[in-house]
């Protein structure tokens, strides 16, 4: 295993701690202030989507195992080509890897920390997320085996304790909202989709040798999503028609426990632990980034792509929400229509090249023979 | 660049914290800069918000633990809540922390007003509590939070535990003030909080005259709907009822009183239920009808008090025949109480079981059906019957 | 190169302690050149003078055959004469001649074999290393008596010659890794080593020396079972300490005894030494984050509690917390230095000025005391010394201060990810749980029965790695 390679399992982890970030955060109070108590259907509906490429993106590895996606376009199509969808991968990473940065914002700002500015706590941020990119892939990798579990039961737990206080009946009725409304939401908000996309830019880095990426992969990936569905029940159920007005599901789904009467708020130390999904997943985003800018400009210079990834992240939040007055939900109107042409387009296209690289192999073993 | 980000890292990060450093110096703890706000009352008189703050004041012996805290309390008025918030901000010398509130008490004079929008200051800080109790009463919230100093200590400090602990045993209701808000949201917009009430006791010791105060229960509860008060319930069964048929129920008693069984039986008797479970839904016919399906899992006697001896009565197995006849006796007098209280809010037009809340959920075209036949919302209950079933399991 | 008395004697000069003794044998002189504080005169009379003082003719063979050591060499350089000598050796050679023998005669006072301090246990074998190389190879040897037990002398340093073994067993350990150190040690270029921490500081890989990455122990029984995992042990003569390579941090978390007791109650144990680590660390910083920015975390009693002992202190908490922490350490260090007639006199005096006189006089609160002291105690119940976790939560505290529960998760974060991108020699630091590796997690912080850990870590190499059934692996 060569300096950025990551094992099967490890990828699948980020991969989940990925979703945890992207699904558990802003996006269930965007989801209900659209669709109401349907917000559960909107996630399924983009999961099923997601499945869809999630499926193609195996079957790229399936059929060039060893071979990035820069590496598969240039020789199929390449060089500039190669590059130019790396472009649309930087740009692509960068605008998604402000999700995450803006939860963590929502989350701190107004439960944890309210007494500094946004841009000086977020510095510890930067450095958090930064040293991670820094350090590679195999770091980003192995850093996800060590957290999983606290991550995942960090927000079982406060899944089971909103459960516990929820009346299931507030999800009531089901399916009163019509087709178009759901993909309407979906679309406006696709920005939180297309996880797979890590995939698909780690494709090479992932070493297959041992197991490859398979169906089953994308049978966690539903499963997943079920339990994500549950959560938006629950989340929906306790807050109804105050769910829109909510900043994080992460960290108002407890907030009706009783335990603080007794044993204060055990459950923001949980909220704290599961905050550490959306730090490694900024750092898979900003890896990608730094990944494709090295690839663009050809020299093995890793560190400072990653250096300029993070900074370039930091100037974004603060030019794009800080001071120029464009609102979170209009930025992710914009941006969700343009994330979710690159996260139909690249997966296709890429299956278009892989298809022609294993043709040309073809060829030439026949050929050679 | 790796290396020398490696060799320097140490050197940007020492410079960080000394820059960071002294801001962290720059002031006392937080903590000492707060006052812990455990209850707000809320009173208006017209023109302006008169909020009633009870502080936790640490014990100045510092070996004493919290519970021995007193409390105070600081009034403050002003034209708005928030205005009068930094008033008492202001007189404590110190800022109100709410982070520890445990229930905002309404006084009488704010029931005229919609409490879903006097509600809003609360709703918008988000380091207050969801779980925070909403409480009324009948005097004004100044007069009754100052009450709450007389208590017991260890009842003043955890007040919303104890209407917890007994909203399971048929005696309080603990209604959040976001589930408040939330309910007034829903299609029947009803919702209902408690009242907080004292009993007065005085004991004299020795010289000084020590006025002590009792929390009591069973209080009146008022009704609230699309956030305005509508009407309270003050009598014993109808508030019995309501309370079996909210779902927090676990246990309770129930009082038959002159109970008859044979010639010479005639008792009162008080039966302990425990593991109630109910269930609520609507079904169409020609007009809607609530079901509702109350299952006593355990029952069992707790005291029978008669005038005379009777060997009946005092036998450790009750006969199967005197058995049926106390639970008929028990299930008449809750259908009864659920009756009364149903045809009681109904006169009001109040939906006090969420009838339009289950027939939204399950029967939605029905019910939508059912409001175009009617004359205006206002006789939405008008045609609604209701369906009593009391089961016991299990008789000890 | 000729030997002569002359010549040997102007290589010592400034050495009283060097003797040389003549002995006439027929025609020849025989020099017999000696350190006087080194080796055994007895043996030295017995074995040496005596049987060439019998001899009637001086030749180098005739010599060698009289001389009664087991131990014995050529000599034919100045440099392997004067280390053979600076060594313990008597050194034999007839006046003139090119060929010197070295007798092996060394016999130095030792410190006899004790309970190395720090590594106590309640149970298993007691037995710690000495400064004596030999002796601390044959505590080794006595528990491996197998012949794959292989050992590479060295020596190192200009001025000090101090042999440095490298251990390992043959069929077991790593051969690339044992000849990578073999050429790193043989390669150091320093004037002298006086104890094994000089090696261990050399051969440390990256420039960043926080993290340990090689590591030690002063018990055989420790030794040898790491030999047998695969690792490779460095002897340094003249220090009790044993190096041994490759690394893992979860070593820091297990005791000897956790071999010598039931695995029920060593996975309890080791669950509890992670949780005191982990606490101990982050406690005084949690405490101060909580009082500066995060007491919404606490229950309303503990808040008036907490409040009730901090009115009336000047001192900002993480200012309060620090000095705790530095008189914490004062005391600490006072403590292993002191005389031990004065110890019960400065420990009421300590406990005094601690305990009652600064809190009453409103310098400190008790919480804080009761935080550090319980901070201190869970550092403690770590087996191996750790010191760098006092530097972690003096960091821990000061990031608590300033950025409270947010800026620890973010420090936590941060160092997390330096401990998982550390290798050493190849091996990563903090397996087998990042990377995971399921067969060597057996032994990590749970611990799986004896007879359940049939194979060897698989960390260190793939080979033979069956140590519980299977075919015989000689």
């Amino acid at each position: 295993m060569n300096r950025f390679s990551i094992t099967r399992r490890q990828a699948l982890f980020l991969f989940i701690i990925c979703t945890i970030s992207s699904k558990l955060q802003t996006l269930p109070c965007m989801f209900s202030e659209d669709v109401g108590n349907n917000l559960w259907l909107v996630l399924l509906f983009g999961a099923a989507i997601d499945i869809i490429f999630f499926s193609l993106t195996i079957l790229i590895n399936h059929l060039c195992p060893n071979l990035t996606i820069y590496d598969l376009i240039s020789q199929t199509l390449g060089k500039v080509v190669a590059k130019l969808v790396c472009f649309v991968l930087i740009l692509y990473f960068l605008f998604t890897a402000l999700m995450p940065y803006e939860a963590v914002r929502n989350v701190f700002a107004n439960n944890l920390f309210d007494t500094l500015p946004w841009q000086t706590f977020s510095i510890f941020l930067i450095f958090a997320v930064g040293y991670l990119a820094f350090s590679g892939l195999k770091t980003i990798g192995r850093s996800s085996e060590l957290y999983l579990v606290i991550i995942v039961a960090s927000v079982g737990i406060l899944v089971v304790l909103g459960a516990f206080s929820a009346d299931f009946g507030n999800i009531l009725p089901v399916f009163n909202t019509n087709f178009a409304e759901i993909s309407k939401t979906y679309v406006n908000h696709s920005i939180w989709f297309g996880d797979y996309m890590i995939f698909l830019c780690l494709l090479g880095r992932i070493d297959t040798s041992k197991r490859a990426l398979k169906q089953i992969d994308v049978l966690i990936y539903a499963w997943l999503m079920i339990f994500y569905a549950f959560g938006y029940i629950v989340f929906y159920c306790l807050y109804t028609v105050l769910a829109s007005s909510q900043t994080s599901l992460i960290s108002s789904i407890s907030a009706f426990s009783l335990l603080n009467l007794s044993v204060g708020r055990p459950d923001w130390f949980l909220v704290l632990l599961s905050q550490i999904a959306s730090v490694l997943s900024l750092s898979t985003y900003l890896y990608c980034v730094s990944d494709s800018l090295n690839n663009i400009f050809g020299k093995k210079h890793y560190a400072i792509c990653s250096i300029i990834s993070v900074v370039i992240l930091y100037l974004l939040d603060f030019l794009l929400f800080s001071h120029s007055g464009v609102s979170y939900m209009g930025y992710m109107h914009i941006s969700g229509v343009i994330s979710l042409c690159i996260q139909l387009i690249l997966p296709v296209f890429c299956v278009f090249c892989a298809v022609l690289a294993t043709l040309k192999n073809k060829k030439h073993t026949k050929e050679r023979k | 660049m790796k290396q020398f980000l490696r060799k320097n890292i140490w050197i940007f990060l020492i410079i960080s914290l000394a820059i960071l450093f002294p801001q962290s110096l720059s002031t006392q703890a937080e903590l000492n800069t707060r006052m812990i706000i455990s209850g707000i009352g809320i009173d208006f008189d017209g023109t302006n918000y008169q909020i009633t703050a009870q502080a936790v004041l640490p014990s100045s012996n510092s070996k004493e633990s919290g519970i021995n805290a007193q409390v105070d309390h600081v009034s403050a008025s002003a034209e708005t809540i928030s205005q009068a918030m930094s008033e008492i901000s202001n007189k404590f010398g110190k800022n109100a922390e709410l982070s520890h509130t445990e229930f905002i008490l309404l006084g009488n004079q704010i029931e005229n007003k919609n409490i879903v929008g006097e509600l809003d200051f609360f709703f918008r800080n988000f380091k207050l509590k969801n779980s925070i109790m909403l409480l009324t009463c009948e005097k004004s919230a100044k007069e009754t939070i100052e009450k709450i100093g007389k208590l017991d200590m260890g009842v003043a400090l955890s007040l919303q535990k104890i209407f917890i602990s007994e909203e399971e045993n048929m005696h309080s209701l603990n209604k959040s003030y976001v589930e408040f808000v939330i309910d007034s949201f829903k299609p029947s917009a009803t919702s209902q909080i408690d009242t907080l009430e004292f009993e007065d006791t005085e004991e004299n010791e020795s010289k000084e005259k020590q006025s002590k105060a009792k929390l009591k229960l069973n209080t009146p509860i008022k009704l609230f709907k699309n956030g305005v008060f509508t009407s309270k319930i003050e009598d014993k069964e109808m508030i019995n009822a309501f309370y079996l048929c909210n779902k927090k129920s676990r246990s309770g008693n129930i009082q038959l009183k002159n109970f008859s069984f044979g010639d010479a039986i005639n008792a009162n008797i008080n039966l302990r239920i425990d593991n109630i479970k109910t269930k609520k839904y609507v079904t169409f016919g020609d007009n809607p009808t609530l079901h509702v399906d109350i299952k006593i899992v355990e029952a069992s006697i707790d005291e029978i008090s008669t005038k005379g001896m009777n060997k009946n009565l005092y036998r450790s197995v009750i006969q199967k025949d005197l058995q049926q006849a106390i639970i008929n006796a028990a299930q008449e007098k809750i259908t009864n109480g659920i009756y009364e209280l149903f045809n009681y809010t109904k006169s009001i037009n109040y939906d006090i079981f969420g009838v339009e809340n289950l027939a939204s959920m399950f029967n939605l075209d029905e019910w939508n059906n059912y409001i175009q036949k009617l004359d205006g919302k206002s006789k939405l209950l008008e045609n609604v019957s209701i369906d009593i079933s009391v089961e016991f399991d299990k008789f000890r | 190169m000729v030997f002569s008395k002359y010549l040997a004697t102007s290589w010592f000069k400034n050495n009283d302690d060097v003797v040389c003794r003549e002995i006439t044998c027929g025609a020849k002189t025989v020099c017999v050149f000696f350190v006087s504080s080194m080796i055994d005169k007895s043996l030295l009379a017995q074995t040496v003078l005596k049987p060439i003082s019998d001899l009637k003719s001086a030749s180098f063979k005739n010599i060698k055959q009289a001389i009664f050591c087991p131990e014995i060499s050529d000599i034919e350089n100045k440099k392997d004469f004067i280390s053979s000598l600076l060594s313990g050796s008597a050194l034999v050679f007839v006046n003139n001649s090119k060929k010197a023998i070295s007798i092996n005669l060394a016999d130095f006072n030792v410190r006899s074999i004790t309970e190395p301090p720090t590594s106590q246990v309640t149970k298993g074998p007691r037995e710690g290393f000495v400064e004596d190389l030999n002796t601390n190879l044959s505590m080794v040897r006595r528990r491996l008596k197998s012949p794959n037990l292989a050992v590479k002398k060295l020596v190192v340093g200009r001025h000090t010659k101090t042999n440095v073994c490298v251990v390992y067993l043959d069929n077991i350990a790593d051969k690339k890794l044992v000849k990578v150190l073999q050429d790193k040690i043989s390669k150091i270029d320093i004037d002298g080593i006086i104890d094994s921490y000089y090696i261990e500081t050399i051969l440390e890989e990256g420039k960043l020396k926080f993290l340990r990455r090689i590591g030690n122990s002063e018990k055989p029984d420790v030794i040898s079972s790491r030999l047998l995992e695969g690792r490779i042990a460095i002897f340094v003569d003249g220090s009790p300490i044993v190096l041994t390579l490759p690394f893992l941090l979860i070593e820091d978390l297990q005791s000897p005894e956790d071999y010598y007791q039931i695995s029920a109650r060593t996975t309890f144990l080791r669950i509890v030494r992670l949780i005191g680590l982990i606490l101990g660390v982050l406690l005084p910083g949690i405490y101060v984050a909580l009082q500066s920015y995060q007491y919404r975390v606490l229950p309303m009693v503990f808040l008036v509690t907490l409040l009730s002992n901090i009115e009336g202190i000047s001192l900002p908490p993480i200012l309060e917390i620090l000095f705790v922490l530095f008189l914490f350490d004062i005391l600490a260090e006072a403590s292993a230095r002191m005389p031990k007639l004065l110890g019960m006199a400065l420990s009421i005096i300590g406990a005094l000025v601690l305990g009652e006189t600064t809190v009453q006089a409103g310098i400190i609160s008790p919480p804080s005391i009761v935080v550090v002291a319980i901070s201190s105690i869970m550092l403690f119940i770590i087996p191996d010394d750790v010191p760098q976790v006092s530097l972690l939560r003096i960091l821990f505290t000061i990031v608590g201060g300033v950025a409270g529960f947010y800026g620890m998760l973010m420090s936590f974060i941060m160092a997390s990810t330096y401990l998982v991108s550390a290798d050493g020699y190849g091996v990563p630091l903090l397996s087998p749980y990042a990377p995971t590796n399921k067969i060597d997690k057996h032994d990590a912080i749970i611990k799986k029965p004896l007879l359940d850990l049939k194979t060897r870590p698989t960390v260190f190499q793939k080979k033979n790695i069956t140590r519980i059934g299977g075919k015989k692996h000689e």
